[in-house]
């Protein structure tokens, strides 16, 4: 899995963005509003090699099942894929 | 090319909207230098001192060191702004490194001193959007207004520009030196899909201590009629001019909305934006004199704007205009009731005259619309 660090997390007023920079602002046009748990996922990318690690993390830190944990980050991995945040 | 309303995202609006319950500074702008290539007669900033002053202007260590501070308060959106920012030799170290910090940059420039080393830096950084202030459409009328014949090299700086997908939008400044020429520049926008915004009124400058050289009241309220026709349908224009006849409050400038009865700041200003200037003091915005008192490098990001949030929410417009036959469209705010008055008492006596002209100047433009299609039809 391969990450695009274009891609700046900030937090204002208690809403979480992803704001391209670079390469990556001419790609997306915009920024991408994301909720807590994709800012969580966010922060555990460049620690996780695959869906599976992230969603052990997520099992560390939510109560929650296995399954529901996974289809959420593959969900979210789709959307980064699609915003070029993840690319490849 | 078909005429281009400036919108926002609703993204915009509504951190806005959550940053001022939160008494965030959400948009900051940053006055880099008070230095300008051109000298405009109505420039509240820049006079011919400043060259003089630079030794005080920031460096790029303060100015990243401000918006460090800023960031962690809860920033997101910068302007940039002068003076002429490109006159830095270190602007591009500046914006670069403000990029990476994840702020969403906008850029007031005149576009004259646009360079290759800039075009790379925003190829690699794209601003969210670069306002350029168009002057005219003549190199005679920027030698007259600015002292610098720089029509064609900003045109086609504009055009480099939008050849390279950057956001343009154009402010015109309309004085006695270039309101004849509101026309071309509105056509020269539509044929380039451009943002257009003009504005007769024009501050006297607070930071400079002069009222400048300004158009007539009732040629400003005609400019706006004009600049109105040119941007609106003919029933959009129509029933405008009957909100105004009627006095009907009408959505306009969202950046500057009217003051109405007594009120306190309208805007964003002091309640989510604040503006820092070349100097590094902080105030809620750029037309009214930042106290010195009340400087980022030396008391903090964070204290400042807890004094600009302060001094802003203290502003209340004269209570005589409460009963104000005119304030449905009356363009007052807190910045330029200080500015004309050097306080919040008494109404100014320039806008209230404009007001007064306003529905005689849209009545006048109507009339002027009907005459043209009474012809068209004998034809």
């Amino acid at each position: 899995m391969k990450i695009n660090y274009e891609f700046v997390k900030r937090e204002i007023a208690g809403e979480y963005f992803l704001i391209p920079i670079g390469e990556a602002a001419k790609v997306f046009d915009g920024i991408i509003a994301i909720n807590e748990l994709g800012a969580f996922i966010f922060d555990c990318l460049p620690e996780c090699a695959d869906a599976q690690a992230v969603t052990d993390r997520i099992l560390e830190r939510y109560e929650t099942d296995r399954a529901t944990a996974l289809a959420d980050v593959l969900a979210f991995f789709d959307a980064l894929r699609e915003a070029g945040i993840i690319v490849e | 090319m078909a005429k281009v309303k400036s919108s926002e995202p609703w993204i915009v609006d509504y951190l806005h909207s959550r940053a001022a319950k939160q008494k965030l500074p959400l948009d900051v702008t940053l006055e880099l230098t008070a230095r300008c290539n051109f000298s405009c007669k109505m420039c509240y900033v820049h006079n011919t001192d400043c060259n003089r002053l630079q030794p005080e202007e920031l460096t790029a260590a303060q100015w990243l060191e401000i918006a460090a501070q800023a960031k962690a308060s809860g920033t997101m959106f910068l302007l940039l702004t002068g003076g002429e920012p490109f006159v830095r030799a270190d602007f591009c170290e500046i914006y670069e490194a403000l990029a990476q910090m994840g702020f969403v940059i906008s850029l007031n420039t005149n576009l004259s001193l646009l360079s290759e080393r800039h075009l790379a830096l925003f190829d690699r950084f794209p601003p969210n959007r670069i306002n350029v202030s168009l002057y005219g459409t003549k190199n005679e009328i920027y030698a007259a207004l600015c002292g610098v014949p720089a029509f064609e090299t900003v045109a086609a700086n504009i055009e480099t520009l939008q050849a390279r997908g950057i956001p343009v939008k154009v402010n015109s400044s309309l004085t006695p030196q270039n309101a004849d020429d509101l026309e071309n520049l509105m056509r020269f926008c539509d044929a380039r899909g451009l943002v257009f915004k003009g504005a007769g009124y024009m501050f006297p400058s607070a930071r400079l201590g002069s009222t400048g050289d300004r158009l007539p009241a009732a040629r400003v309220a005609a400019l706006r009629a004009q600049t109105d026709r040119h941007l609106l349908s003919p029933e959009e224009l129509a029933d405008r001019t009957q909100r105004i006849l009627s006095g009907v409050a009408y959505e306009r400038d969202r950046d500057c909305p009217e003051a109405q009865e007594g009120d306190g700041v309208r805007c964003r200003a002091g309640s989510t934006c604040a503006w820092i200037d070349w100097r590094g003091n902080m105030s809620y915005c750029g037309m009214v004199p930042a106290p010195a008192d009340n400087n980022v490098l030396t008391q903090g990001f964070g204290a400042c704007w807890e004094e600009t949030r302060r001094r802003a929410a203290a502003v209340r417009l004269p209570a005589k205009c409460k009963s104000c036959e005119y304030q449905h469209l009356c363009n007052l705010c807190a910045a330029s009731q200080l500015c004309e008055t050097g306080g919040y008492d008494a109404p100014p006596p320039y806008i209230c005259e404009i007001s007064a002209h306003i529905p005689a100047a849209y009545q006048a433009v109507c009339e002027e619309i009907k005459k043209e299609h009474a012809h068209e039809d004998q034809l």
